[in-house]
């Protein structure tokens, strides 16, 4: 367990004032007082062990996985090509190489659980349940699309499927889920907010202030930082003083992990315990999912700053084809069986682009009518060509 | 057949650059194999296939330039036999490319009919206020977008229709009448670009080298009363003499390139010929593998095209090594700037009268300096100098050249 539940300042009764108003938590576990002696801590963890005894997994489920893992990485290739041939507009970020780590977490969390992502975002809302053709349609700018033809790849927006949002700022997420906890907290219920951002987001200083206040007032919530190595170019040890980044936790007293982010099942393992301890106990989670990411930040970035020999190793370790091996030397999955999903999730990655192509794109009339939910006093509905001041 | 487009590479691409073909046709293509390096406003981006396939057909070389979705290459089906001419490209119609398009007046707007020209919000509104008409002004702004100045001149230039209208004031350093404003040429900008990356890209250094050319200067003479009326140049002497030691000297007939040294197998010289509006440099394929006559009728029939703007892409593009000559206008030596990705070039001075020290006597004879310019990244200061020792050794004695 590369946990550390050190919280050693018992508060009294009515200090955390807002998480007071939960309703049905389950029993929490009483904290060690200032009397009481440490649990070590046990930082080489790197891969936790699975508190929650879990069945084993069926060969369905595993395939199932691997099936998932396959569509993001078809998806976030067509999306490649369709951005080549000026299809999609704007920036365009590729969870290709991270498909363990999108599936593994979505893999852990109940469909009512609500979901937090930075820019980098089309495989969590795929395997959060919205079909390829609604993702696909919303990087195209169409107006079938998840967020109706208006956000674009950074910003899919579904609240049905409780995907509150990708998010084009760094670290721009992160308050916004503490405060969603804050809201799952102050209502009830076990609802649990899990938040998706990348390592360069840890040095920013909305990050200290939500992970702050989620411990502090025990808020419902799993950050996972997916620690692909490099901030845009920039390598993490050259941006994070202490580059093992779940160590962050700490400075919070809460729990954190880091997990192989290119292994499926210990993903899905290590997020489960996350984000069943904070639905059960509402206690928040710091998870660090290291992972590569096969290409550039977003796809206009050539990465020159990676070496030849970097390049090749990523493609040795690829975890969709590490996936596809191991199932194949478990007798999970056939040659037959992994073809067949490959021209089954290409399909439907095709087909998405074709309903995607043949949308509409939305009317500009309706361009400020998805802004705010409430009304918002003095908003200004300004088009880019309109005068500042009206005469 | 599959065509392969131009990407689009980055948000503010409108064309892209081919900067090298990574497949030659023939090649046998996978998906997700690197096809080429394409350059961008940006950066330079491998562009992968998408699907298996053989390189069948390339259709941009390498140096061009085409506009994004517009076919580079036509990949054949894996195996088949080549298959006859895709049917024409996919429903989206390729952007005509920019090169046949007119180099056109200057700064006007180019746009398709109707579209209304790019324009400030300013500038809309003061011509909404004012009542101009944005289709019929041509903008000062970057990319020939309408600015407020625009507005204002064409307001002043309806007002001073109008007797005693104020004097418009000049304002902007375009309407200086000293100063004429030319738009940039193809030519000049493709100069202006890979000129500047050269410089700072490319580490050069440079090495000078006096040839007794006395002998060259009588073997041309020969040479030209035996082929006359066809003539051969001292420059086409120099480039068959540069060929001869390139293919002694492989080390000097490289590419410098981040991730390893190409050597060349073939030697392609280019040779600088001035036109009116620029500077381009045509390419003698195999001029190892020509004759000095051969290559002198090759380089005139080059020049004048390249005179009369005849020049293809393909005409300057592959090649490994260039010769700039500025003698015939009297200079006695210069450096030239290396040519990328090639990884030197010669600059040839005139062949002055000199007295010269032969048998410890002073005695009249012909000079000629030449001036190697090499990018250190691909090639060492001894290894280019073996080379320019042996190109000097070639030179005077010139029946080297042609044996």
């Amino acid at each position: 367990m590369a946990e550390t539940p050190t919280r050693s300042a018992a508060r009294s009764a009515g200090e955390a004032a807002p998480a007071r108003a939960r309703r049905s938590r389950g029993p929490r576990t009483p904290r060690p007082g200032p009397g009481l002696p440490q649990p070590p801590d046990t930082a080489g963890a790197e891969a936790p062990d699975t508190a929650v005894p879990a069945a084993p997994d069926t060969a369905g489920t595993l395939v199932g996985f691997y099936r998932q893992m396959l569509l993001v990485r078809r998806f976030e290739e067509r999306a490649a090509r369709a951005y080549t041939e000026a299809k999609i507009g704007g920036y365009c970020h590729l969870n290709l190489g991270e498909e363990a780590t999108v599936v593994g977490l979505m893999a852990a969390l109940r469909p009512t659980d609500y979901l937090f992502t930075n820019y980098r975002e089309h495989g969590y809302a795929l395997a959060k349940g919205i079909g390829a053709d609604r993702v696909m349609a919303e990087l195209y700018g169409r107006s079938t699309g998840v967020s109706k033809g208006w956000g674009g790849s950074m910003h899919l927006f579904d609240a049905e499927a409780r995907l509150l949002g990708g998010y084009g700022i760094v670290g721009g997420q992160v308050p916004l889920a503490a405060g969603a906890a804050l809201a799952v907290s102050y209502k009830g219920g076990d609802d649990v907010v899990m938040c998706q951002m990348g390592d360069g987001t840890t040095a920013i200083g909305g990050f200290h202030e939500a992970l702050n206040i989620a411990a502090l007032w025990d808020l419902p919530a799993v950050f996972v930082v997916v620690n692909n190595g490099l901030g845009m170019g920039t390598a993490v040890e050259r941006s994070a003083a202490e580059p093992e980044l779940w160590k962050r936790g700490a400075a919070y007293r809460m729990a954190s992990a880091r997990v192989d982010g290119t292994d499926v099942v210990a993903v899905r393992d290590a997020a489960r315990l996350a984000v069943e301890r904070a639905r059960s106990e509402s206690r928040p989670y710091l998870l660090e999912a290291v992972s590569p990411r096969l290409k550039g930040h977003s796809v206009v970035d050539p990465a020159r700053y990676r070496s030849k020999e970097e390049k090749d190793a990523l493609k040795d370790a690829d975890p969709v084809a590490r996936t596809a091996r191991r199932l194949a030397d478990a007798g999970i999955l056939s040659p037959e069986d992994r073809d067949r999903i490959d021209a089954e999730v290409t399909a439907e990655v095709e087909a998405a682009a074709a309903f995607a192509d043949a949308s509409p794109q939305p009317d500009v009339s309706t361009l400020f009518d998805y802004t705010y939910a409430t009304p918002v006093a003095g908003e200004q509905r300004r088009l880019p060509a309109d005068p500042v001041f009206r005469s | 057949m599959t065509e392969i487009l131009m990407p689009r590479l980055s948000d503010t691409m409108e064309e892209g650059v081919v900067s090298s073909w990574q497949k030659r046709p023939g090649d046998e293509v996978r998906a997700g194999d690197v096809l080429c390096d394409i350059e961008t406003d940006k950066a330079v981006m491998e562009y992968e296939a998408y699907e298996d396939g053989v390189l069948d057909r390339i259709l941009v070389a390498e140096g061009e330039t085409a506009a994004i979705g517009a076919p580079i290459a036509v990949i054949a089906p894996a195996g088949g036999v080549p298959a006859p001419d895709p049917a024409p490209a996919p429903a989206r119609a390729p952007v005509p490319e920019p090169e046949s398009e007119p180099e056109s007046a200057p700064l006007a707007v180019r746009r398709p009919d109707g579209a209304r020209p790019p324009s400030s919000p300013l500038a809309r509104r003061l011509a909404r206020d004012h009542g101009v008409d944005l289709a019929a002004l041509t903008g000062s702004g970057p990319g020939g977008r309408i600015v407020r100045a625009d507005i204002e001149a064409a307001i002043r230039a309806e007002a001073s229709a109008v007797p005693a209208a104020p004097e418009p004031v000049r304002t902007r350093a375009q309407d200086d009448p000293d100063v004429e404003a030319v738009p940039l040429n193809r030519f000049r900008k493709v100069a202006a670009r890979r000129l500047t990356e050269s410089k700072r890209d490319a580490p050069h250094f440079y090495l000078n080298r006096e040839v007794d050319a006395g002998a060259l200067a009588a073997f041309r003479a020969t040479l030209n009363e035996v082929l006359a009326p066809a003539r051969v140049s001292v420059n086409d002497l120099v480039v068959k003499a540069v060929a001869t030691a390139l293919r002694e000297h492989p080390e000097v007939n490289v590419s410098y390139t981040e991730d390893a040294l190409l050597f060349h197998g073939r030697v392609h010289v280019g040779v600088a010929v001035a036109v009116p509006d620029g500077l381009v440099v045509p390419v003698v394929r195999d001029a190892d593998r020509k004759s000095v006559s051969r290559i002198g009728a090759e380089t005139r029939e080059l020049a004048v095209r390249a005179r009369e703007g005849r020049l293809g892409a393909q005409d300057m593009s592959g090649g490994t090594f260039s010769v700039s000559n500025l003698g015939m206008f009297g200079v006695g030596s210069f450096s030239a700037v290396i040519n990328p990705p090639e990884a030197a070039i010669l600059a040839v001075g005139a062949v002055r009268d000199e007295p010269v020290v032969r048998d410890g006597r002073v005695v009249p004879g012909k000079r000629m300096a030449v001036t190697l310019s090499v990018d250190h990244r691909a090639c060492d200061g001894a290894t280019a100098a073996k080379f320019l020792a042996r190109l000097a050794e070639l030179l005077e004695n010139p029946l080297l050249i042609v044996a």
